[in-house]
């Protein structure tokens, strides 16, 4: 794309003058770089050059033991090394590496023969068919779902990642067989990779345990990415498992769901949000304040109005921000009043009045 | 009442603590000259005397002097038996050691007759008159005893632990002294066990004036009953006055003994992983030890406790914290519990520029307690304290960072790639544009990137977007109305007054690179950074690229996105929705109006919090975020050995659990992660940034 065009000089000109700085790449997803791959070789490291500011990698090929070589390409060139870009592998490691496209340049030898961090970790190099497969063939769909059964995580993800963006309609067989290997998948990049398939095709997920993953996942983007499944296509029983889930959790875990609660408008949830604001403190109450808020219906008025009552700041600061981020006429209007009565020495007064013009915006963290 | 055979036993044991310890003199005779035997010691109380048989054997064949006395107190205090009541005056032992018989008539020594319960002691001299060994009696009851009486007990009855006060009074009829002991049972019943009382032995002296007599005692349950919960307890006392005895048994007692814990004892809220309390796994699975290193001044140190499962909440008071060192004017083992804030989830101590803390190893111990009494585990913890001058203090001077959104070093926009799709694309080379802009246009966050049709609409959306990216940097450093990690270290959208910069816009000029940002490491921020040249900054035209047609990004943006939806300003509704009138709770709103407002909003939000991160990142290299190495020269950069350290550890760069700023990786989905779980500095970041630490060279 636009990127190999990029001028020689502008390389020669900020050679020598990157040292010790620190780059910083996207890490949601190992496709979104796989796909701007001209090539990928499998091989394993077994000689380094450091130049000034690249590394040079000779590859061999780990079946054979040979020097991996592909058309004149026989050092791998990775762009400002080690430690910085981020392959940094040392001699001895194993995997794909991404070739960058060929580069029209005058000076081809000074331009990355692999993409920035373009590596990823592969033990198994009969793989190496089915990624050139996934890479150049917009329907492999039978080298695909072989790779979601690789050992190497990120070959997963990069697999998944096709399944994304393929063209071709998926056949409920393979959709099953997809689902499958979700449910049985226990790396946090790969429930990564499967929500955003899922979120990206529209497709349905039938099981009430994908739930879970919003208190229990260690990762908290996953347990993002699943609140945003259960909020676009979430089921009543995928919604009844946060109710179930709440009576086991830890408070950790309860706020995750808690969260869950306000963004779903889960007013079922009213109960134990007000159980745990009164016996909880913290970060943890204000998220329980809010949710309550934001879930409100004509029953919970009186409640909230007794809250807004409160000499607590927190606790008052919390109601308006659920109430703000509701969607019902019948919050909007209780923050009008609010707004409306609050004097001007109070210290939630502007916090109010901009929580009723934008909820979206970020405030000064008045209560917080 | 009789006593139990145990409880004599019991009692004797007691009785003779004295004796086993050894007395001063006595031991050393021991030690030097082989003191005779005492043997065959039997004493029979008679209506008006007790008559005394032993024997002593020695081999050394000496000449001893055997003499007697006798206590009326359960040995609190000795007295010889007078020369009148005694049938030998004197009992002079010389070989061959025949057993000895005496007297001794009482009547005219005991000051409580009829009635007594006395000791008797026999006392072995040397021709010197040195004593060299002794012996006691089991307590002797001369005429018929009466138990003693308790007038009066005072038992807690509700949830009971550590160590359970009981106050009472006890009289005894015949004016004596009063031995009493406590026992206690889990369930109620026997068997008993004897408890531990801080008082032992628990002797009570008669009033003088013949009333009853007051008592406390401290029974140690937490030692005797370790992490039992038992609502069936009971305790029963046992009071004697050598003759008879008395037993008071009490209700359930609800017993909990489970102590709390501390479970953190650190600097700022550094994890136990980070903070030096344990080594950490260097390569070659070796063992690292490491320490953190604070400021004489400045620092927090931060204690964080918990109740024991099932147990009682904490009693924010009962912290007892010590120091090795004199701290301020508290010498090593005071109480410094009054420096800290206490809550129920823990203490702090944030020290001011006044409060100095001495140059060196410091080691801090702590315990404290539940409401019941329970003692914790004492924690210990070691901290390394430094000078922390200037040179090694990041914002000695203030820095105050200007977010710079004007910079133009390309020319961006999107390209038709032939093939029906529109990709976006940015060429080095500036285009009097700023780059920024440029990037929200290819994101449908302005209409043009110039001032059009829509100029009023597109200056808007870039004040909001600014503004919150600004907010949002604020936030990630801990800015807040109610918080702030750093006072000297600030934010701006405008260059007045600035010391450092920070260009957001544009693509990188390495070739084929997807990086986000790029910064110069600053080791402890020693000079005021500019971070807007070409190749530094924060790459939003990468932002693009990189995400481009990925699922979250779609979300976001499809709305507004020039491929799928409606730039800003285009739309019929965005004169109303981007006005300064327009309220989004109000209830006479469209549904249209709520739905583009919140488009433009999901785009704007998407767009601040992702930008944020990387700023905050870059912003982190340029402020010495995140040296090599472990405490307390670096912050764990590029240490990938560690367990705690995850892929996305570079140097310069440390993956701790959870979504860091510092990763050497960041993506636009974890951006949007809401609450604690989103994007921060680990903790120990956070202290190098409040000076809460110091790193060494």
């Amino acid at each position: 794309m636009n990127k190999i065009n990029m001028s020689i000089r502008i390389i020669l000109t900020f050679m020598g003058a990157l040292f010790f700085t620190t780059p910083l790449l996207g890490n949601d997803d190992p496709w979104l770089l796989f796909r701007h791959a001209e090539d990928v070789v499998a091989g394993e490291v077994v000689q380094i050059l450091k130049e000034e500011r690249d590394l040079l990698y000779l590859l061999t090929d780990g079946n054979t033991g040979n020097p991996y070589q592909v058309t004149d390409v026989k050092w791998w060139r990775e762009p400002e090394g080690s430690g910085t870009e981020g392959i940094g592998v040392q001699v001895g490691t194993r995997g794909a590496w991404l070739v960058a496209p060929v580069s029209e340049e005058e000076f081809p030898i000074q331009v990355s023969t692999l993409l920035p961090r373009g590596f990823l970790r592969m033990n198994d190099f009969t793989q190496i068919d089915d990624l050139r497969m996934i890479l150049q063939k917009r329907t492999a769909t039978a080298a695909a779902l072989r790779l979601l059964d690789s050992k190497d995580s990120e070959v997963r993800r990069v697999a998944i990642g096709w399944w994304k963006s393929c063209p071709v309609d998926v056949a409920l067989k393979h959709r099953e067989a997809i689902e499958e290997k979700f449910t049985t998948e226990p790396d946090p990049g790969c429930q990564r990779s499967y929500l955003s398939l899922y979120l990206m095709r529209d497709w349905t997920f039938g099981g009430a345990g994908i739930s879970e993953l919003i208190p229990y996942s260690p990762d908290g983007t996953v347990s993002w990415l699943t609140l945003q499944y259960l909020k676009k296509k979430g089921s009543p029983q995928q919604r009844a498992r946060l109710m179930s889930s709440w009576i086991v959790s830890d408070d950790m875990a309860r706020e995750k769901i808690a969260i869950a609660f306000r963004v779903l408008k889960m007013r079922e949830a009213h109960p134990w949000l007000l159980k745990a604001a009164i016996e909880s403190k913290g970060s943890f109450r204000n998220t329980c304040l809010e949710a309550l808020a934001s879930t409100c219906d004509e029953n919970n008025m009186n409640t909230l109005t007794s809250l807004l009552d409160s000499d607590c700041i927190q606790t008052r600061a919390a109601i308006l921000r659920g109430l703000a981020r509701s969607g019902s006429t019948g919050s909007h209007k209780l923050l009008e009043n609010q707004v409306n009565t609050l004097h001007i020495s109070d210290p939630l007064f502007d916090t109010a009045r901009a929580l009723q013009k934008n909820p979206r915006r970020s405030l000064l963290r008045v209560g917080e | 009442m009789a006593l139990s055979t145990r409880l004599l036993t019991l009692m004797g044991l007691l009785l003779f603590l004295p004796f086993l310890a050894g007395c001063g003199s006595g031991k050393k005779a021991i030690a030097q000259a082989h003191p005779p035997l005492i043997e065959n010691l039997d004493f029979q109380v008679n209506s008006d005397d007790v008559e005394v048989d032993f024997g002593i054997t020695d081999p050394t064949e000496g000449t001893w002097i055997a003499n007697l006395f006798f206590s009326e107190d359960l040995g609190e205090n000795w007295i010889p038996i007078s020369v009148p009541s005694l049938a030998d005056p004197e009992l002079v032992l010389s070989p061959p050691f025949l057993p000895v018989k005496t007297l001794w008539y009482f009547r005219s020594d005991l000051s409580t007759i009829p009635q007594a319960d006395v000791l008797l002691e026999i006392r072995i001299s040397n021709e010197e008159g040195e004593v060299v060994t002794s012996v006691r009696s089991n307590i002797l009851v001369i005429g018929e005893s009466e138990a003693p009486v308790f007038m009066s007990l005072d038992v807690p009855s509700g949830p009971v632990g550590g160590e359970v006060l009981i106050s009472g009074s006890v009289l005894d009829p015949d004016a004596d002294h009063v031995f009493m002991h406590l026992e206690w049972s889990p369930t109620g019943s026997a068997p008993w066990t004897l408890g531990t009382l801080l008082e032992s032995p628990l002797i009570i002296p008669p009033d003088q004036e013949g009333k009853a007599s007051a008592f406390t005692l401290n029974w140690n349950a937490q030692d005797d009953a370790p992490n039992l919960i038992s609502p069936f307890a009971k305790i029963r006392l046992v009071a004697s006055d050598g003759g008879a005895s008395t037993i008071f048994v009490s209700n359930y007692i609800a017993l909990n003994t489970v102590p709390p814990g501390i479970d953190l004892m650190t600097i700022g809220r550094v994890p136990l992983e980070l903070n030096g309390s344990q080594p950490y796994s260097g390569s070659g699975n070796n063992l690292v030890p490491f320490s953190l290193s604070i400021p004489q001044s400045g620092s927090r140190i931060r204690i964080e406790w918990g109740s024991g499962n099932g147990g009682a909440l904490i009693n924010p008071n009962s912290l007892e914290l010590i120091a090795d060192q004199t701290v301020l004017n508290y010498l090593p083992g005071e109480n410094l519990a009054d420096l800290f804030v206490s809550d129920d989830q823990g203490a702090e101590w944030t020290l001011s520029e006044s409060q100095s803390l001495p140059t060196g190893l410091l080691t801090l111990t702590a315990t404290v307690q539940d409401i019941r009494g329970n003692v914790s585990n004492s924690a210990i913890y070691s901290v390394e304290v430094r000078s922390g001058s200037a040179a090694y203090r990041p914002f000695e001077a203030e820095d105050r960072w200007f977010l710079d959104f004007s910079r133009d070093h390309f020319q961006i926009g999107l390209l038709d790639e032939g093939n029906g799709e529109i990709a976006p694309f940015a060429s080095y080379g500036g285009d009097g544009i700023a780059d920024h802009r440029q990037d929200l246009f290819t994101v449908g966050l302005q209409s043009s990137v110039t001032d059009g049709t829509h100029a009023l609409q597109d200056a808007i959306v870039r004040a909001w977007v600014e503004s919150e990216t600004l907010e949002r940097i604020k936030i990630l450093f801990a800015k807040t109305e109610n918080e702030d990690l750093q006072p000297q270290l600030t934010f701006q959208t405008h260059g007045g007054g600035s010391t450092s910069a920070l260009g957001i816009g544009g693509d990188d000029v390495e070739p084929l690179s997807y990086a986000l940002g790029r910064a110069v490491f600053d080791a402890r921020n020693a000079q005021y950074d500019d971070e807007r040249e070409p190749g530094r900054g924060v790459f939003s035209s990468n932002m693009v690229q990189y995400y481009w047609n990925s699922y979250t990004f779609n979300q976001r943006f499809s709305g507004v996105l020039p491929t799928t939806g409606t730039p800003v300003g285009a739309h019929s509704l965005d004169n109303l929705v981007l006005s300064s009138g327009f309220v989004r709770t109000h209830p006479s709103n469209s549904p249209e109006a709520n739905s583009r407002h919140d488009e433009i909003w999901d785009a704007i939000e998407a767009w601040s919090r992702l930008i944020s991160v990387v700023a905050a990142h870059e912003i982190g290299h340029a402020l010495g975020l995140c040296s090599n190495g472990h405490p307390p020269f670096g912050l764990f950069g590029g240490v990938t050995s560690a367990d705690f350290t995850g892929p996305f550890t570079t140097p310069y760069h440390v993956d701790t659990p959870g979504n860091n700023v510092m990763s050497s990786a960041l993506g636009l989905s974890s951006a949007l992660v809401e609450g604690p779980h989103g994007y921060r500095f680990n903790e120990l970041n956070q202290a190098y940034i409040a000076e809460w630490i110091v790193l060494e060279e």
